[in-house]
């Protein structure tokens, strides 16, 4: 689970080819998209190229100076007439003049171009939403099956980053990266190519700085590359410092700390600011020599296509092309090293997302055992368990007939409530069965075994939703008027009535709204909603008034009546009133009675009810 | 301070940086007009050859002009990107040292996530006001102004048909900007309300489990997460638009170059050169322009971001040394409490109220009493954790106010409630106050603490990391560190604030003992909830409710027969079922 302790080496990869292999079945519904995305780079390319052609034709046509004569129609192509579809281009309508006509086209072009590179943004946003939701979705699902044991040991801050911010991080992969990356690489080869085709010595000229360029750019990317992924991991430690130091500022101060916490501090701040300074040179250094590239390419081309066209071999509309589409042609390098950041934090998120799936889930049965109508008897067959290597229960049987009510109790740490969650199937036994009917819970479904089970809490959890959410817990098979029902029964309607808006009044963040024995009265009312044929509880022992306290007996009597019952007791009154109760210790049971019995054995129920019964005297 | 103010003094550090940074952008967009004015003469020459004239120094000069905006660009981007930075380092280091000498009650008022957002988004968005915003600011003005005054002196009439667009688009392209900031922030609130679902579900994992509740969590989910992908679209729909738009202006302005520039040409009032002088402007000043439209928001976010950070840096420290300072090394551990009351900011009940006792050098004071009876809030007092009141506390018959709170806080070592460990290995937690100890006072302190044959089975030993990253210790593990932590001091004043509450009776006790040895010419303040760690104590102060109810020895206490004596009996009955029979 050292999760952790991967996240400061994950950052440096740009690309990770198994990772978009796993990405992929997610992506995968959703195919349409990318390849109308993909299909829409060609053509957002052929008509980029038109605007160059335009102005192109239109210079020609204005048979300024030197050159070629270009008045009528049929030669305003010209050496431009060679690219397909050209003349047809620049054959205006009658009544219309050519330039007012290529201006028509112009316009025209440019709305569609934009048109289609506002189309495919929206399918690229689209396939990366669509596989987000799917992926989270995927995730949340996978996380619902997770056994027990693993959130005890994940924190819910962790749960919650890997859900929202790690797949939002992998999105930006959509919008800005790879596919970005590869329009964008598609674009130069087809405007060079274009180039080349037009006329091969010119473009041979315009491609001079070309690949200097490259090399230049390959050399800053990998230098960039260095000094970001530097740049990532001093900034995650300078954010864990500070927020270590907040958390444990008082620890700081208590050992006079913060003169050595600021030198540590301000030594990672400045080879993080150092490490920007790299960055910042690489990137100057790189963006400059985009521009420059760019400016002198316009040179090289006026000075040997101008000598062409001195000599009358080239239009000036040619020129112009070559001018125009160069410009183009650069373009995609502005953004390059934005994109490899974007492309470096998303494979890091993407790595930890995979990593969260990778975790085993809990296993299920493979034919499952239908259980039908239930008569309620609960087996505990040679159980052990052990939290890591903790014994909490050892070598525990007891069988508990239908319809019985049993408490259990016990000093702190004798396993009580582990008997609960192992009869839930929360947690599995190391050794041993348990058998509800004679059938091992093991050969049901989870889902089965718990719609005859209700489980009361020691802690109640509140749901934010209102109050007949919080009862019902969104079952759609229970109403309104059996939610009223189930809270009239254990004495909860008290608590709906106190309130403004009843059964619809809104639970404020974990309950915070509600007193301690309300919030028991309520999950009452929930266990008894359920309906179900055995009840577990574990009794609370928040302390609460009287007046609520015989509320709370009353309720849990009415709550048990009729069902199989298991309560691990605190109170007295629960304890009187019950078929039996097990005393348990160190993971056994260690006698067995009912409180008259017991008493009289004068044994470890006996002192324990002393303890009680002085606290209780004391208090 | 006001955020202007705060700006100008973080400037002021730097002054030269910022001048010699906007000097060289004002260079750049003085060289910015060379290149159109130099390809406009190349083209000329083009259009025009005369038989002498070589292209060869027309295209010179078009080289030379991209060679110089080129060393521009460079040598003012890193220059004021590379100040952005600086001021950056210096405002975290800032923030950093001012957090540290701010009390406890101002963390306890203000949360972690609060606080580390002003940390790293606050800071972030200064810096980016501070570089590209103060870049933009220097160089858009004269930039298009420049631009401006060589084309209408070429032409006015198409300058003003090409110029007219911009102002109209920024405007556009702000209007957007509001859309979009609204967009983004639906999409904000619908992530925050994603992460609520997933740390309910997390938090409520058990009541969801035991109830079968998977599929209507996974449905609660579904909406959520299908919400959160209709924003996001929304926002994709924006943001989509925005982009053709932008594109639309060079498009738009290139349309007027043909358009009426062939127009001009046709009338004789144009050449081709200055067509091209057109172009060439208009394709190179559309990003400086858009810059301007987001330079205002950068502003603004800039502002409101250091008015954020204002509200921590401006807020004096109440715990530390005033005036009227005594100049003590450090403190002998003679502790004098004299009618001490105190009340908690925001409360209107008092913790404490006339607590008076006194403490010499060797003697053990055992506190104890229930939950909220005020232990924890008395032993805070001492080492001024918490804001003590004048006349109340004396160290060596000094008021502890006028003590140097480096002397004290030296002479005192305190093992908090809650332990709280570093992400650092075991050895640099153990060694937290006095970094520097040799690893031979680690182990010892380790020992003393009875953590080190656990250590030792650890696969890296003391160098294990612990913390949010390293493995996870037992909460006995963790107490015992943090008791290492503060037995290596070996300091005067020992404070050990229920700090072995997870550790289990066998092990408490015998670390106390070896603790009672240690004791010797020290004070010691042990509040605990188990009577057995007080028992020896020479002093035991009984709380109810922020009074002192009982005060004597353990003998003297149970002869009472009191609150001391009822806890006495109700534990030693624990005791005994716990053990078993």
């Amino acid at each position: 689970m050292e999760l952790g302790l991967h996240e400061e080496e994950a950052i440096g990869k740009v690309y990770d080819g198994r990772l978009i292999q796993r990405l992929w079945p997610f992506l995968r519904p959703y195919r349409g998209l990318l390849a109308a995305a993909l299909l829409l780079v060609p053509v957002r390319a052929v008509l980029e190229s038109v605007p160059g052609i335009l102005i192109g034709v239109g210079l020609n046509s204005l048979n300024l100076g030197g050159a070629a004569d270009a008045a009528s129609p049929e030669t305003a192509g010209g050496m431009l007439a060679r690219i397909p579809g050209v003349s047809a281009l620049t054959s205006p309508p009658d009544g219309l003049s050519l330039i007012s006509w290529l201006a028509l086209l112009f316009g025209a072009f440019t709305l569609l171009s934009l048109a289609l590179e506002f189309g495919r943004m929206l399918a690229m946003a689209w396939l990366g939403q669509c596989g987000m939701r799917d992926l989270r979705s995927a995730l949340f699902d996978h996380v619902q099956r997770l056994p027990m044991g693993f959130f005890d040991r994940y924190p819910v801050g962790r749960l919650v980053t890997r859900l929202t911010n790690d797949i939002e991080t992998v999105s930006e992969m959509f919008t800005g990266g790879i596919v970005a990356l590869i329009g964008d690489l598609l674009l130069m080869v087809f405007f060079a190519s274009m180039l080349f085709w037009v006329d091969p010595r010119l473009a041979l000229v315009a491609m001079g700085v070309v690949p200097f360029l490259a090399i230049a750019a390959t050399v800053f990317r990998w230098k960039v590359r260095e000094a970001f992924r530097e740049v990532r991991i001093k900034i995650a430690r300078l954010n864990t410092h500070l927020q270590e130091t907040i958390s444990g500022m008082k620890v700081v101060q208590l050992f006079a700390r913060e003169a050595r916490n600021l030198a540590d501090f301000e030594e990672t701040n400045s080879s993080h600011r150092d490490s920007w300074f790299r960055s910042i040179r690489y990137d100057a250094l790189l963006s400059s020599s985009v521009e420059l590239s760019t400016n002198l390419t316009i040179a090289l081309i006026l000075w040997f296509g101008g000598n062409a066209v001195i000599g009358g071999s080239l239009e000036i509309g040619v020129l112009f092309l070559f001018v125009d589409w160069m410009r183009r042609f650069f373009r995609p390098m502005q953004d390059l090293s934005a994109r490899y950041s974007v492309m470096q934090s998303s494979m890091a998120s993407c790595e930890r997302v995979f990593e969260l799936l990778d975790v085993e889930p809990e296993s299920s049965h493979a034919a499952p055992t239908r259980l039908g109508e239930l008569r309620g008897e609960v087996e505990f067959d040679s159980v052990s368990f052990a939290y890591g290597e903790e014994t909490v229960l050892d070598d525990l049987s007891f069988r508990i007939l239908p319809g019985e009510r049993v408490a259990i109790v016990g000093p702190t740490g004798a396993g009580k409530t582990t008997v609960l969650k192992l009869l839930i199937r929360l947690y599995e036994p190391q050794r041993g069965s348990i058998r509800i009917d004679g059938v091992d819970i093991r050969e049901l479904s989870r889902g089965e075994l718990r719609s005859h089970l209700a489980y009361v809490l020691q802690d109640v959890f509140l749901f934010t939703g209102d109050l007949k959410y919080n009862i019902s817990l969104g079952r759609p098979d229970i109403s309104d008027a059996q939610v009223g029902e189930a809270a009239a029964v254990v004495h909860a309607d008290h608590v709906a009535h106190r309130l403004p808006d009843g059964y619809g009044q809104q639970v404020l963040e974990r309950g915070l709204n509600f007193s301690a024995g309300e919030r028991q009265l309520l999950s009452f009312a929930r266990a008894l909603a359920q309906q179900p044929q055995i009840l577990l509880l574990d009794e609370a022992t928040a302390n609460v008034d009287t007046q609520t306290e015989a509320l709370i007996q009353d309720g849990l009597h009415r709550l048990m009546e009729g069902k199989t019952s298991v309560v691990v007791a605190h109170r007295l009154s629960t304890i009187q009133d019950v078929d039996r109760i097990f005393v348990m210790q160190h993971g056994r049971i260690r006698e067995t009675g009912t409180h008259e019995t017991l008493l009289a054995e004068r044994g470890l129920y006996w002192r324990l009810y002393q303890l009680q019964y002085e606290g209780a005297d004391a208090a | 301070m006001t955020p202007i103010t705060r700006l100008l003094s973080y400037l002021r550090r730097v002054p030269e940086s910022y001048l010699l940074g906007a000097a060289l952008t004002v260079l750049y967009s003085v060289c910015f007009q060379l290149v159109p004015l130099s390809v406009r003469g190349l083209v000329g020459q083009i259009e025009s050859p005369t038989p002498q004239s070589s292209l060869a120094l027309g295209a010179l000069w078009v080289i030379g002009a991209a060679l110089l905006l080129a060393v521009f660009r460079m040598a003012s981007r890193m220059v004021l990107f590379r100040t952005a930075r600086e001021i950056e380092y210096q405002i975290r280091n800032d923030l950093f040292r001012h957090l540290q000498t701010l009390p406890q009650s101002f963390f306890a008022r203000n949360r972690t996530g609060d606080l580390m957002s002003r940390g790293v988004n606050d800071i972030n968005s200064i810096r980016l006001f501070l570089g590209m915003g103060l870049m933009n600011i220097f160089q858009t003005p004269v930039l298009v102004l420049g631009a401006l005054s060589v084309m209408a002196w070429v032409d006015w009439r198409l300058t003003l048909a090409v110029a007219i667009p911009y102002p109209i688009f920024t405007f556009v392209v702000r209007l957007y900007g509001r859309r979009l900031h609204a967009a983004s922030l639906a999409t904000q609130e619908q992530l925050g309300a994603v992460s609520t679902t997933v740390q309910e579900n997390a938090a409520g994992v058990l009541v969801a489990r035991a109830y079968h509740m998977e599929d209507r969590e996974r449905e609660r989910f579904e909406t959520e997460n299908q919400g959160l992908y209709s924003r996001h679209m929304r926002l994709a729909i924006v943001q989509g638009l925005m982009q053709p738009t932008i594109g639309m202006l060079p498009a738009i302005a290139l349309l007027m170059v043909l358009l009426v520039g062939s127009w001009r040409v046709e009338a004789g009032a144009l050449s081709l050169k200055d067509l091209w002088l057109f172009y060439i402007y208009v394709m190179m000043l559309t990003f400086p322009t858009f810059m301007l439209g987001w330079v205002f928001a950068l502003a603004q976010r800039g502002l409101a971001s250091l008015q954020r950070l204002g509200e921590v840096l401006d807020r004096v420290p109440s715990i530390r040394d005033r005036s009227d300072v005594e100049p003590m090394e450090g403190v002998l551990g003679r502790v004098q409490v004299e009618d001490l009351s105190f009340v908690y900011p925001d409360r209107e009940l008092k913790s404490l109220s006339g607590i008076h006792f006194r403490a010499s050098p060797g003697q053990t004071i055992g506190i104890v009493g229930r939950v909220g009876s005020g232990k924890s809030t008395l032993v805070n007092l001492i080492p001024r954790v918490l804001e003590v009141p004048d006349g109340a506390i004396f160290m060596d018959g000094v008021d502890v106010n006028r003590v140097p709170l480096l002397a004290l806080r030296s002479s005192i070592a305190m093992v908090p409630q809650e332990s709280f460990l570093f992400s650092a290995t075991l050895a640099e937690n153990i060694r937290f106050g006095c970094p520097d100890a040799p690893l031979e006072e680690v182990r010892d302190a380790a020992r003393r603490a009875h953590l080190l044959d656990e250590i030792e089975d650890l696969p890296f030993g003391l160098d294990t990391p612990v913390g949010e990253r390293g493995i996870t210790l037992s909460g006995g593990q963790r107490q015992r560190v943090a008791l290492a932590r503060a037995l290596i001091l070996d300091p005067t004043i020992l404070i050990l604030d229920d700090a072995l509450s997870s550790v289990d009776a066998m092990t408490e006790e015998s670390i106390l003992k070896d603790l009672r040895r240690a004791r010797e010419g020290r004070t010691c303040f042990i509040v605990a909830h188990r009577l057995t760690a007080i028992r020896d104590a020479d002093y035991i102060l009984v709380l109810e409710e922020g009074q002192l109810a009982e005060e004597g020895t353990h003998a003297e206490l149970l002869r009472k027969g009191g609150a001391y004596a009822e806890i006495h009996k109700q534990q030693q009955l624990e005791a005994e079922i716990e053990a078993g029979t």
